[in-house]
């Protein structure tokens, strides 16, 4: 049963401007930061000799080699270790015996709808007590910490799906838990160690609160929380401003073009079982 | 399925004693149990310290009114008192309700009535372009959206020009610095993150539901608004009540768009408690109150959340 | 799955009653916050020498990384005086340095010169040397009573008087910008030096369609004008009381309130940009360079920039004063140098501090682009210069003693109070009589009071 062309055309239309209306901000910068420096570009114009170079311009002024090595740091800390003890800590909740598991459960599940805000203030002052105030080890640290609920149960939900007589058997084979765990459950756990490795990528790339307030380096910090600074120091040149911006988001828009399909489907997931 | 002839006789390491009969002795529980709470030890200790732990010291800090340098006062509920009656901090707890309606419920409808209208294109069919379309507000940094939409908004931007274009030049002006105009200058940012997003989800959603039930809705001569009221949003009902979640939080709790747009003016025309709490804490000194203040919000989200939840859960 | 003593509901139940035990014990017993930060022990006084001798001497210099510039220019030519002496600079982010300054200063090695921004605290938490030994051994008393005034702060934390502790290396100083060609279209032969003249310029601007007065209200410029009001208004030791926390200061009287009226008329009559509220700093610089306006409010750290975009055109005049009265302009230091206790060498760093305000230390200064400190012969400059302008009435200033502190600086919040206010005042979403009582409220709940 087809939906009649009368149904069908409003929905295109609605869908074609949503599309629209999603890419028109980017296509705006995009334009602006093509012309030339040092002008102040009228709204969305395509000049009619692009200034492609304004981009090198901007790759240098707003040091971007040093900021993706940085984000690349950042991500090479918190994304592993976020998965593995989530990937642990889900197993354990899922599949054995924790005493407790309740409690911790619990737990978790207020860190799902806590806001950022709600420990930013404390953790400034707590990680300089324990020295590591504007340090990288620091923030990533406190961004396991902040992902830690959501992964765990992700994983947890994986892991309760999993049937348990696959531990079973590896125990008579007398594997103890951690082999069991090792060599049997995660490599089934692949799937959703990858969808969730995806969204830990983005979310630890895109981290902005943690970054301003817990690193003063803008050169440690992630490529958004070294937007502040940027935009600081540039906002006279809008061209140049444009240019770099775009070059700070370009890194996030590649990754997910390269894995868009995963990311859409993991992102519907997360939100789902969030 | 167990050997008996290789089992071996003292009892065998097994996650659930209950289901086989064992012999298990209270050592061999409190060995199991400890393998459980290893595994769940990691990720339990990185969140009690910088999670836990900074949770209660922002309960300590907000009987305290404190400067983060010298030693603090105590106040007791005095800073919690300032923030239910402050006109000011009130204020931000009322321009973050205010976003929920640009950033939760323009793009629920949006997304419903585009799922709807659309109920046969299953999202494969589609195509890349336009799911990468839709995704890519919710793909770049909070702050690089604001920055993009400063410049739509700003007096020779795009949203000008466009007005302009079709003959409302007369209400051109500089949106985020007007008094009137920058609080919904700033939802319409959140409507651009939240639509494409909403979209997708429920275009996924509607694609679960069975075609037949449409069928049957038609042959008995219902019209699309009725097959829109009684068919597909109730079938909808968990994927809206996500969108719903997601984009709640993302109004109450919004910091990274609203400080990289406005940082809260002009005036307190745009304040949210998300950059308040931010300059409250660290541009101001303020650390007591604002400490106040980021309770009051958990509170409040949580007061909204769970409610939200249980309805769009149940059934 | 659990075991077979308690349902996990009661398990729950219990564990929040634990739980709810626990928070309450922790609030209850534990010490304030920023109990870690205090009081290290004030050590022995150190006797005075004004003479460095020749053994080599290491120091260390603490400040903000804006200030590197003209710190390394002094260190320079300190170290030349007294080749023995070698200072070591460290810098944190301008933002931060507030917010370290205090763990910085408490730590086992502070450094000899460190750059103060809450000085009260400071001294309330022992961290800080008394100079007055050196004060006297140096001969600071002939120091101008208005800079020796931003030095001191008391055993009540008053600011303004007590012992002194600081020494500027140099200073701001407020005041207006004007375009020179525009002056010349509207008839404006020299810039105002009252505040009827001021108006008078104003309103010929604003007949023949320039922008009167260029402010950067996203970022609170305007408040510079409504100080200037307040300044004339209310007199320099009202103001640098309010500032300095004296006891029972207060700008919510009839007086300022009608200073504060002033530039809201100006306001409503459209003397500032249509878009002022949405102008930053930065971009209410380059307009005005542009040649956007007739008047910049603005001082001295934009002066490099004017200089380089305008040349010759611009000018730089104080804030008109009531006929008849002194000139008041806001002036406070570019770093508040003090002398840690903990520090080794507290000759050496006094040397230091008295170099500052040393003809050869006021000159390197200048060439920086700030405002001298001390008192002595006016540094040289480009004839003719944007500088030359600023420095010789930088002078007028000091000899007047006219040098009042920025408003935004009363306490550490304060400048989140001004913002807002200036920026509904400017597009008349409050009355004066509203925003100055809000600030003195929001003044004294800082200081709770």
């Amino acid at each position: 049963m087809k939906t009649s062309a009368r149904q069908r055309i409003p929905g295109l239309v609605l869908l074609l401007g949503t599309m629209i209306f999603s890419i028109l901000p980017l296509l705006s910068m995009l334009s602006a930061a093509l012309q030339p420096q040092g002008t102040v570009p009228l709204g969305l114009s395509w000049p009619s000799n692009p200034h492609w170079h304004n981009f090198l311009d901007a790759w240098r002024v707003a040091e971007v080699t040093p900021l993706m090595v940085s984000s690349i740091i950042l991500v090479a800390g918190v994304v592993p270790v976020a998965a593995l003890f989530a990937a642990m800590a889900g197993y354990g909740l899922g599949q054995l015996h924790v005493p407790g598991g309740t409690v911790v459960f619990l737990l978790l599940l207020l860190g799902l709808t806590l806001p950022k805000e709600a420990t930013i203030v404390p953790l400034y002052y707590q990680l300089r007590e324990m020295n590591l105030l504007n340090t990288r080890l620091g923030l990533i640290l406190v961004l396991i910490g902040t992902f830690t609920p959501f992964a765990v149960f992700w994983m947890r939900a994986h892991f309760l799906s999993m049937p348990k007589e696959l531990t079973e058997a590896a125990a008579l084979d007398g594997a103890g838990p951690w082999q069991a765990f090792r060599h049997i459950q995660i490599p089934l756990a692949v799937p959703a160690l990858a969808s969730l490795c995806l969204l830990l990528f983005l979310w630890t790339w895109n981290t902005f609160l943690q970054a301003i307030v817990l690193i003063d380096d803008p050169g440690k910090r992630t490529m958004a929380g070294a937007l502040q600074n940027f935009v600081g120091q540039y906002s006279t040149d809008v061209v140049l401003l444009n240019a770099g911006s775009l070059l700070i988001m370009a890194p996030t828009i590649v990754v997910f073009l390269l894995f868009q399909r995963h990311f859409v489907k993991a992102m519907i997931a997360g939100a789902v079982k969030g | 399925m167990t050997s008996t002839a290789h089992a071996p006789q003292t009892s065998p390491t097994r996650a659930f004693p209950h289901r086989v009969a064992t012999r298990p002795g209270r050592g061999h529980r409190a060995k199991r149990a400890l393998t459980g709470w290893l595994f769940v030890l990691p990720a339990a200790a990185v969140y009690t310290v910088f999670v836990l732990r900074p949770l209660l010291s922002t309960l300590w800090y907000s009987l305290y009114n404190w400067d983060g340098i010298s030693v603090g006062s105590w106040v007791g509920l005095g800073n919690y008192r300032r923030v239910l009656t402050d006109p000011q901090l009130l204020s931000s707890i009322g321009h973050a309700f205010f976003l929920i309606l640009f950033f939760t419920v323009l793009p629920v409808i949006g997304g419903l009535l585009v799922a709807a209208l659309l109920q046969e294109i299953r999202i494969r069919g589609l195509g890349t372009l336009t799911r990468t379309l839709l995704f890519l507000p919710q793909i770049i940094p909070g702050a690089a959206a604001a920055v993009a939409w400063v410049w739509m908004f700003s007096t020779n931007g795009t949203v000008n020009q466009l007005l302009s274009a079709v003959g409302l030049g007369g209400l051109t002006r500089s949106w985020l610095g007007d008094f009137d105009w920058a609080l919904p200058a700033v939802g319409v940012i959140g409507t651009w993150l939240g639509l494409g997003f909403c979209t997708i989800l429920l275009m996924a959603g509607i694609g679960k539901i069975d075609i037949s039930i449409y069928e049957a809705a038609r042959l008995d001569g219902a019209s699309f608004l009725s097959t829109f009221r009684y068919v597909t949003v109730p079938a909808l009902r968990a994927e809206i009540g996500v969108c719903v979640t997601v984009t709640i939080i993302a109004a109450l709790a919004s910091f990274d768009i609203v400080f990289m747009s406005t940082q809260g003016g002009p005036g307190y025309a745009t304040t949210v408690p998300g950059v308040l709490i931010y300059q409250l804490g660290f541009t101001e000194s303020r650390v007591g109150l604002a400490s106040a203040l980021a309770v009051v919000l958990t509170g409040l989200i949580l007061m909204v959340i769970l409610p939200i939840q249980r309805f769009f859960r149940e059934k | 799955m659990d075991s077979h003593h308690s349902t996990p509901a009661r398990r729950a139940r219990r564990f929040a009653a634990l739980a709810g035990a626990a928070v309450l014990q922790t609030v209850v017993a534990c010490a304030p916050p920023g109990s870690g930060n205090t009081a290290t022990v004030p050590t022995d006084p150190v006797p005075v020498n004004i003479d460095l001798g020749t053994d080599p001497i290491e120091l260390t210099l603490y400040d903000g990384a804006g200030l590197k510039k003209i710190d390394e220019a002094l260190i320079a030519a300190f170290t030349e005086r007294h080749p023995n002496v070698t200072i070591t600079p460290r810098y944190d982010p301008d933002e931060v340095q507030a917010v370290n300054a205090p763990r910085v200063l408490a730590s086992e090695n502070p450094p000899d010169i460190a750059r103060i921004i809450a000085l009260p605290a400071a001294v309330a938490n022992h961290q800080l040397t008394a100079l007055d030994p050196w004060a006297d051994a140096y001969g600071w008393n002939t120091l101008p009573p208005g800079q020796s005034a931003m030095y001191r702060v008391d055993a009540n934390g008053i600011r303004g008087t007590g012992p002194q502790y600081t020494m500027a290396s140099g200073f701001t100083v407020t005041g207006l910008y004007y375009n020179k060609e525009l002056a010349n279209r509207i008839g404006m032969v020299e810039p105002p030096t009252t505040v009827a003249e001021f108006e008078q310029a104003l309103a010929s601007a604003k007949t023949a369609g320039l922008i009167p007065i260029m402010a950067g209200n996203k970022s609170a410029q305007v408040t510079f004008l409504v100080q200037m009001m307040l300044n004339n208004a209310l007199g320099p030791d009202a103001v640098n009381g309010w500032v300095f926390n004296a006891p029972g200061a207060t700008l919510d009287t009839p007086a300022a309130v009608d200073a504060a009226a002033v530039v809201a008329g100006w306001a409503a009559k459209g003397y500032f940009p249509a878009d002022t509220n949405g102008t930053d700093a930065t971009a209410a610089a380059g307009r005005f360079a542009a040649g956007e306006a007739l008047f910049y409010v603005s001082g001295n750290w934009d002066a490099a920039t004017l200089q380089a975009k305008m040349g010759e055109n611009v000018g730089f005049t104080l804030p008109p004063a009531p006929a008849g009265s002194p000139v008041l302009a806001m002036s406070d230091p570019v770093s508040n140098f003090a002398i840690p206790s903990g520090s080794d060498d507290k000759n050496a760093a006094a040397a230091f501090l008295d170099f500052l305000r040393s003809d050869a230390g006021r000159q390197v200064v200048v060439d920086a682009g700030f405002a001298p400190s001390g008192t002595g012969p006016v540094p040289a400059t480009a004839p003719g210069s944007l500088g030359a302008q600023i420095q010789a009435a930088f002078d007028i200033l000091v000899a007047a003693d006219g040098q009042v502190q920025f408003v935004q600086n009363a306490t550490n919040g304060m400048s989140g109070t001004w913002l807002p206010q200036v920026q509904m005042l400017v597009a008349g979403r409050t009355t004066p009589g509203e925003m100055m009582a809000a600030v003195q409220s929001a003044y004294e709940q800082d200081l709770l009071r």
